[in-house]
């Protein structure tokens, strides 16, 4: 069975814009992450779209009134936190069954402020009664049951968070973007312990999409030099390691730079099969090397 | 259990003795759950769930002090996760417990009590807690 690979991803500034509809949100994402390969909604022949909060109103064909009636199959799926990654699944097991050569997964959420749970509803109210349904809760437990089998600490959880929180200030797309020492997040206010408040996750609106395709695809498309890697289930590589350079790459000579090689060896990497594998090889072993600043600044001297 | 008093939840109901939370059993694998089955869900057996009364001892296998919830629900309070003796384990609140003795493998039994709360024609919802099991042999 051939490989399907990732051959754009983008997502969009995370933040709270209630002017805006979901399937805005999504839409912004789907078009960054065409964007990333070059390509267009009209050659995009599968959608799967993933969102959590209105998963009755067809958010993903909704998407598609907004960036392209093109008639393709949509689905629309609902998985708790895991609802963005089903959907990229569910495009890379498309594409892998030979259904489809090219598919667009979008993950969307729009939220309101306030604990996730179930809420109260109509008659007996459970929460605080029976234990409590917050997610902050749930999660408590669960660290909980980390602390019973390893002895896990207060503290160590928290460096969880000062770590989390430190990533966050590199990615210009996060919504907050500053460092949370640690002492900062072992005197938060406690939500369940042992989480406080900067140890929970915040509410917010984004989205992301990923452009996947088959190799036959991405061979007609032209889209080996953008050295996207084979993603899911292959087993060789984490989905992460898909991209190396970061937004608008493209095709032929641009995204060569931005991959950090030469046009000498660019013509090598092209010819075929072994080629690209080398071209791959090459790529991982130089972002290894180099740190992201270099990969970054060749991505902005790509985009030129 | 006499009038005006309604179970919060299906698994609680009347006994000799009082309230008491209903399980099942599978005939099968002797699997444990809280509540009525018809299939059992850990060897897919079918039939062969019977009733059991399960017991009101345990001890706390994981355990969460709640600080924020949602909106007009006091805080704080124990949620614990319990394994009762021959099973299941069961999800409630731990109440009258001190920070001090809160532990893992605290013993534990469960009680019954007003929630506090009416139904619309004006009955208690009873609900079960667990309270620390101070006499049980650590």
């Amino acid at each position: 069975m051939s490989s399907v690979y990732i051959v754009g991803a983008d997502l969009i500034g995370f933040g709270r814009f209630p002017a805006r509809s979901v399937p805005d949100l999504a839409a912004e994402a789907a078009l960054l992450a065409l964007d990333d390969c070059g390509l267009s909604i009209r050659d995009v022949q599968a959608l799967y779209c993933g969102n959590l909060y209105q998963s009755a109103a067809m958010v993903g064909q909704r998407m598609l009134r907004e960036i392209g009636m093109t008639g393709i199959p949509v689905v629309n799926v609902a998985n708790a936190c895991a609802t963005g990654a089903t959907a990229l699944r569910e495009a890379w097991i498309a594409i892998r069954a030979g259904v489809c050569e090219l598919a667009l997964a979008v993950g969307v959420e729009q939220m309101d402020k306030g604990l996730l749970g179930a809420g109260a509803g109509a008659g007996f109210v459970a929460e605080g009664v029976i234990g409590s349904d917050t997610m902050p809760a749930m999660f408590a437990l669960i660290g909980q049951e980390h602390t019973r089998r390893y002895g896990t600490t207060f503290e160590q959880f928290a460096r969880v968070a000062v770590k989390n929180h430190h990533h966050a200030t590199l990615n210009p797309k996060a919504m907050y973007r500053v460092e949370t020492p640690l002492a900062e997040v072992m005197n938060a206010p406690m939500i369940a312990y042992p989480l406080t408040r900067p140890m929970c996750s915040v509410n917010v609106d984004g989205a992301a999409a990923a452009v996947l395709a088959s190799e036959a695809a991405v061979r007609r498309l032209g889209l080996r030099a953008r050295g996207a890697d084979p993603c899911l289930g292959d087993g060789e590589r984490p989905l992460g390691a898909a991209r190396a350079g970061h937004g608008g790459l493209q095709r032929g000579d641009a995204a060569r730079g931005a991959l950090g090689l030469g046009a000498g060896r660019a013509g090598a990497a092209r010819s075929g099969p072994r080629g690209t594998a080398r071209l791959l090889r090459d790529r991982r072993a130089r972002s290894l090397r180099e740190p992201r600043a270099v990969l970054r600044r060749r991505g902005r001297r790509a985009d030129r | 259990m006499g009038e005006g008093q309604r179970a919060a939840q299906d698994y609680i109901v009347p006994g000799d003795g009082g309230w008491q939370l209903a399980g099942s059993r599978c005939g099968a694998c002797h699997a444990v759950y809280l509540g009525a089955r018809k299939v059992c869900a850990a060897c897919g057996a079918r039939g062969r769930m019977q009733a059991e009364v399960l017991r009101d001892r345990g001890r706390v296998h994981g355990f969460t002090t709640v600080h924020r919830s949602f909106p007009g629900v006091p805080v704080p309070f124990v949620m614990a996760v319990v394994d009762l003796d021959g099973g299941p384990a069961l999800r409630g609140t731990l109440r009258d417990v001190s920070a001090q003795e809160l532990r893992f493998d605290l013993p534990v039994r469960v009680v019954f009590g007003d929630s506090g709360q009416r139904d619309p024609g004006g009955a208690a919802w009873i609900a079960f807690y667990f309270v620390p099991d101070r006499e049980a042999v650590s």
